[in-house]
């Protein structure tokens, strides 16, 4: 993705897709940590063959820590959020330089949550941030399709990651009906058939049986992404 | 201004929350660095700004006349004021550029002059910026977030308000669009002043593009989107003359847009500062510019140069020779602070080995008096220390010559350093104007 040159439109859509994960990996990580402090060792193994990323790590503590503030491990948390700046940065006068704030200060707090003592109360000012940016966004980009071009980001990004990690499955129908309504305000392209797959799984999407499919219409929904 | 002052660490917090950075490559390898501000600003009067208002719009007239003619008659040249050798050998002039009239005739739309005051209060011109001068969005932002910390400062003190630098840059790109949108071009994220590219598009209403998001077909520039090409208008380009276009300049540049120049040649595209406006704001030709007032303007020019010799006149090489150790040296092909000496302070072995540089190549050389010029109050935890400071002067031409009335005011952060630019690691202050 580094070597294309990516419009802005397509910038809109992977911020959009690294502000969620990183709050849904947030969420999952703070979870992992509390279950941590019971000796409740964190499956991370699965983990990430669920998500299809490298685990250069032997422990869960040792995974923690590093999926979450390590930057040299192009999978962490502060990577991601890393993706999410270098997309919002070049968008400041679409998003305004207000939104893009809220990012900026995401930055700086998980920067100082990786060397703090309380990272775990910084973690939940970097998801504050992020919420505030969303909310930002809804104010701030006044273009209608940039302003649904970022939601179908978000909307994409948490239906992955429900079917990748089971991550709140009971909530994947109604984010599916979500995006088939921000669908119609984006001006990306989408792959026909894949979108009716995705629209006749939608009311009952079972990712259990359906998980192969359900990430292969998700992932390849938009031809230009 | 103490309520103000007080809130110093909290309007740093502010900028560093707004990502106000400039970037620094050192060792090959990008950082950037928040921008320190003093929220003591410069504070200049109602009198005194009058006098400079009309001495940089004086001045910002002649360059651009000096402009057409280089590019065109050349009758400075004929006519004796400066050398013909001197002003083509400049290596700011493109022989490209010859012969190409831009938009209503302005070759020089965002000029930044740097100036500093003495102690007596009269301001000198160091340097005139004619090309990408940086640095209008740091006070810009900067005010905005002074007047939410200290409300009633700007309450008590009659401050003009700077904060319409982005409807005059609009109106500069406006008043020169040749049909379409209005673009500011960028090399990218990893420039150092791309906080300033950004956000001054924010302000202005334009589009920030990079190479990629702009092509040529049939000498017409377009913007890449997804709701379709949209031709474009004007182009404020923050890319070197040389690498804006691979096809006319360096044939190397991945930053450019190929078949740019044959766009601007046909006048179907206005370009911002325009290219080869370098033969302008090189630092030798800076000693003519107060001849230029006199022989294009007919007027006597209202602001000084710092007093200035040109080595490459016998008479100046023989001063500049005597009288060495007084003088700063400034090197013409370096910028950014870089390639200025004060020959004083050299040891006895580098100052010599200057000296024959100077000799032998006298025109890449220019030698200035010092000017023991203002320092100004910068605060510090243990309390405010003098710094020398200098004032970049923003001058846009549009329809009319207008200067914006603010500035970026730069310091220095070492006691006794009169290198003030931020990439040697000075800071900023917002500049008031007042209104009475």
């Amino acid at each position: 993705m580094d070597s294309e040159i990516l419009s802005k439109t397509n910038r809109l859509f992977w911020l959009g897709r690294y502000v969620e994960r990183t709050i849904v990996e947030i969420d999952i990580m703070m979870d992992a940590y509390d279950r941590a402090i019971d000796r409740e060792p964190f499956d991370f193994r699965t983990f990430c063959e669920q998500l299809e990323i490298e685990c250069p790590y032997e422990t869960s503590d040792e995974f923690i820590l590093s999926f979450l503030f390590d930057e040299d491990y192009p999978c962490s948390v502060i990577s991601t959020l890393g993706y999410a700046y270098d997309n919002a940065i070049v968008l400041r006068e679409v998003i305004s330089s207000a939104s893009l704030s809220y990012i900026q200060m995401a930055v700086n707090i998980m920067q100082s949550a990786a060397s703090g003592v309380a990272p775990m109360l910084e973690l939940q000012s970097v998801v504050d941030m992020l919420y505030a940016f969303r909310g930002c966004c809804d104010d701030r980009v006044l273009d209608t399709a940039n302003r649904y071009t970022i939601k179908c980001g978000y909307s994409v990004e948490y239906i992955d990651m429900c079917i990748r990690l089971n991550y709140h499955v009971h909530t994947l129908d109604v984010e599916l009906a979500r995006l088939q309504t921000r669908l119609q305000n984006t001006p990306m392209r989408r792959d026909g058939k894949r979108l009716m797959a995705l629209l006749g799984l939608a009311p009952n999407p079972d990712p259990a049986s359906n998980r192969e499919l359900l990430l292969d219409c998700v992932e390849g929904l938009f031809l230009d992404a | 201004m103490q309520d103000l002052v007080a809130h110093t660490a909290r309007i740093n917090d502010q900028l560093a929350r707004y990502g106000v950075k400039f970037g620094i490559y050192k060792d090959g390898t990008f950082n950037e660095r928040l921008f320190p501000f003093d929220a003591i600003a410069r504070v200049i009067d109602a009198k005194d700004w009058a006098l400079l208002e009309q001495g940089l719009a004086q001045r910002v007239r002649a360059l651009n006349a000096f402009l057409a003619d280089i590019y065109g008659p050349r009758e400075i040249i004929q006519d004796g004021i400066v050398p013909e050798d001197f002003a083509i050998s400049s290596p700011g002039y493109l022989a490209p550029c010859v012969g190409i009239m831009p938009p209503k005739g302005i070759y020089s739309h965002i000029s930044g002059i740097d100036l500093v005051q003495a102690r007596d209060g009269s301001w000198y011109v160091l340097e005139d910026n004619l090309r990408i001068p940086s640095g209008a969005s740091y006070p810009l932002i900067s005010r905005d977030i002074c007047r939410r910390c200290s409300p009633e400062t700007f309450r008590n003190n009659d401050i003009v308000d700077n904060r319409n630098y982005g409807a005059m840059l609009r109106e500069v790109m406006d008043n020169v669009n040749r049909g379409g949108i209005n673009v500011i071009f960028t090399p990218g994220r990893y420039n150092a002043a791309y906080f300033e590219h950004s956000y001054l598009a924010e302000q202005a209403g334009a589009i920030l593009a990079e190479a990629g998001d702009l092509y040529v077909e049939d000498e017409r520039v377009y913007y890449k989107s997804f709701e379709g090409d949209q031709r474009v208008g004007a182009i404020y380009r923050r890319v070197s003359d040389e690498y804006m276009d691979p096809t006319c300049f360096l044939p190397e540049s991945v930053i450019g847009i190929p078949n740019l120049m044959s766009a601007y040649r046909a006048g179907n595209v206005a370009l911002l500062n325009a290219p080869g406006n370098g033969a302008a704001d090189d630092k030798g030709i800076y000693y003519f510019v107060p001849r230029m007032v006199e022989y294009y303007l007919d007027e006597k020019p209202l602001l000084h140069n710092a007093p200035t010799y040109l080595p490459m006149f016998d008479d100046d090489l023989a001063y500049v020779m005597d009288h060495f150790e007084d003088l700063v040296i400034k090197d013409t092909a370096e910028a950014g602070g870089y390639g200025v000496v004060f020959a004083g302070t050299l040891p006895s072995e580098a100052r010599e080995d200057l000296r024959d540089k100077v000799r032998t190549n006298p025109r890449r050389w220019i030698a200035q008096e010092i000017i023991d010029f203002c320092e100004l109050p910068v605060h510090l935890a243990e309390g405010d220390v003098p710094r020398k400071a200098d004032l970049r002067a923003f001058v846009l031409t549009g329809r009319e010559t207008r200067v914006w009335p603010s500035g970026l005011t730069r310091y220095s952060r070492e006691e006794g350093n009169a290198i003030v630019n931020s990439s040697q690691g000075g800071g900023f202050k917002d500049t008031w104007i007042l209104k009475s």
